[in-house]
């Protein structure tokens, strides 16, 4: 009954989560948020995980009921993601690691996800929509790798919504992306936006662009709300997910998706994956914002399935990586 | 300790500031070579920074284990 606590930090998010055969025993977070109009830096953003993280390492202990001598692996955010916030967070992972004696696991933040939304949601082996701010793919499981059948040739979906809401100065207090959904719900008016679906790819650079641009204009003539294109940038963006996602179903003779990654939470996105899915005969999955937003339990348990199958990662190799693909790590836990 | 958790992020190739760490007894020894002073301040505070977060994690989380421990020795359980 091994139990490993997971810690993330590879965005704006920072999370110790302990997981032990199956069942989430802790899962503290902690959300830099920035002034509306702005971003969040990685210096800034690593200033503020080492302010926190070894308070949320205490209250996830304590959380979970247990002892350092009952953790069983350290598991941290090895990549993808920014390079200061990971490397604090790895820092603290290694700290650990040494003091309690205990292996150490670096995990793949994407497969984090994946492994989470698996759990939550028992699904068996669907069509992953993964969304974030940092990261979009549609990924199926084959052959002891998790294969990107497509994914943004630019920017992720996230990024997308995120600028697009400073731009609006929309709050980013609890996430843009959030605000921008509660907005859209008040939309009345479809502005046409640029659809880039290409073969299985999406792309959004060009779609920021033109709704930034656009949005000037039209909000100083009248033309439409700030609601109107909240509501015609998620109608877009969701529908050529939809989009790249039934194509890989399709391709893959899948019954199953599961949608994870932050952009995930979006209701009006599982709505729209939920009427595809129907019209296929498939089954849709999705979690809540616990676990679709970037927390360390999903580190934990991707390293809780990594640390069974025998991984291990040397302290000399316990380094970060700002890119680190999806289909970079054998997935030998599975068949 | 402090050098093994910090010694992968030194390790990373930085082209303008290069760092070495060593330990000598019980002191953490660091040495800077650089060519730019303001990336040389930069690394010097980024780097104080990170062990100002491994002293508060040793202080706060315990003391270190009575035997040695090997790198990448994998921990029986």
């Amino acid at each position: 009954m091994p139990a490993v606590l997971g810690l993330e930090g590879s965005a704006n998010k920072v999370g110790v989560g302990v997981v032990r055969d199956g069942a989430v025993l802790a899962n503290p977070r902690r959300t830099y948020v920035t002034p509306p109009g702005t971003g969040f830096l990685p210096g800034d953003t690593a200033r503020h995980h080492r302010a926190v993280i070894l308070d949320l390492l205490q209250e996830a202990l304590t959380e979970a009921g247990l002892t350092s001598q009952e953790i069983d692996c350290i598991a941290y955010t090895k990549g993808p993601g920014m390079g200061a916030p990971l490397v604090s967070v790895a820092v603290v992972a290694r700290t650990v690691a040494q003091l309690w004696n205990k292996p150490l696991l670096g995990v793949n933040h994407c497969i984090g996800h994946i492994e989470m939304g698996r759990l939550i949601t028992g699904a068996t082996s669907p069509t992953v929509l993964y969304v974030s701010g940092g990261n979009t793919q549609v990924i199926a499981y084959s052959e002891r790798r998790y294969r990107i059948f497509g994914e943004t040739i630019d920017i992720a979906v996230g990024n997308c919504l995120d600028r697009f809401a400073r731009v609006l100065k929309i709050s980013n207090d609890p996430s843009p992306g959030y605000n921008i959904e509660q907005m859209a719900k008040r939309g009345k008016k479809l502005v046409e936006l640029p659809y880039t679906v290409k073969g299985m790819d999406v792309s959004f650079s060009g779609i920021l662009s033109f709704i930034e641009d656009a949005a000037q204009r039209m909000l100083a003539t009248g033309e439409c709300t700030p609601e109107d294109l909240c509501f015609s940038l998620q109608e877009t963006v969701f529908a050529m997910l939809v989009e790249i996602t039934e194509r890989a179903m399709a391709h893959c003779g899948s019954q199953e998706a599961l949608i994870v990654g932050g952009v995930g939470c979006n209701l009006r996105l599982q709505e729209m994956m939920e009427t595809m899915c129907q019209e296929r005969g498939a089954r849709l999955f999705a979690t809540d914002e616990r676990f679709c937003i970037d927390n360390g339990a999903m580190i934990a348990q991707a390293g809780w399935e990594m640390f069974r199958a025998g991984h291990r990662t040397p302290l000399s190799d316990s380094g970060i990586t700002q890119r680190y693909r999806t289909d970079e790590v054998e997935v030998t836990w599975r068949d | 300790m402090a050098r093994r958790s910090l010694a992968p992020y030194v390790q990373r190739p930085r082209g303008l500031v290069q760092k070495e760490l060593s330990v000598n007894g019980s002191a953490l020894a660091i040495r800077w070579t650089a060519e730019d002073p303001v990336f040389f301040r930069i690394s010097v505070n980024a780097f104080l920074d990170q062990l100002s977060l491994v002293m508060r994690n040793i202080r706060g989380f315990g003391s270190p284990p009575m035997r040695s421990l090997g790198r990448g020795k994998r921990t029986d359980t």
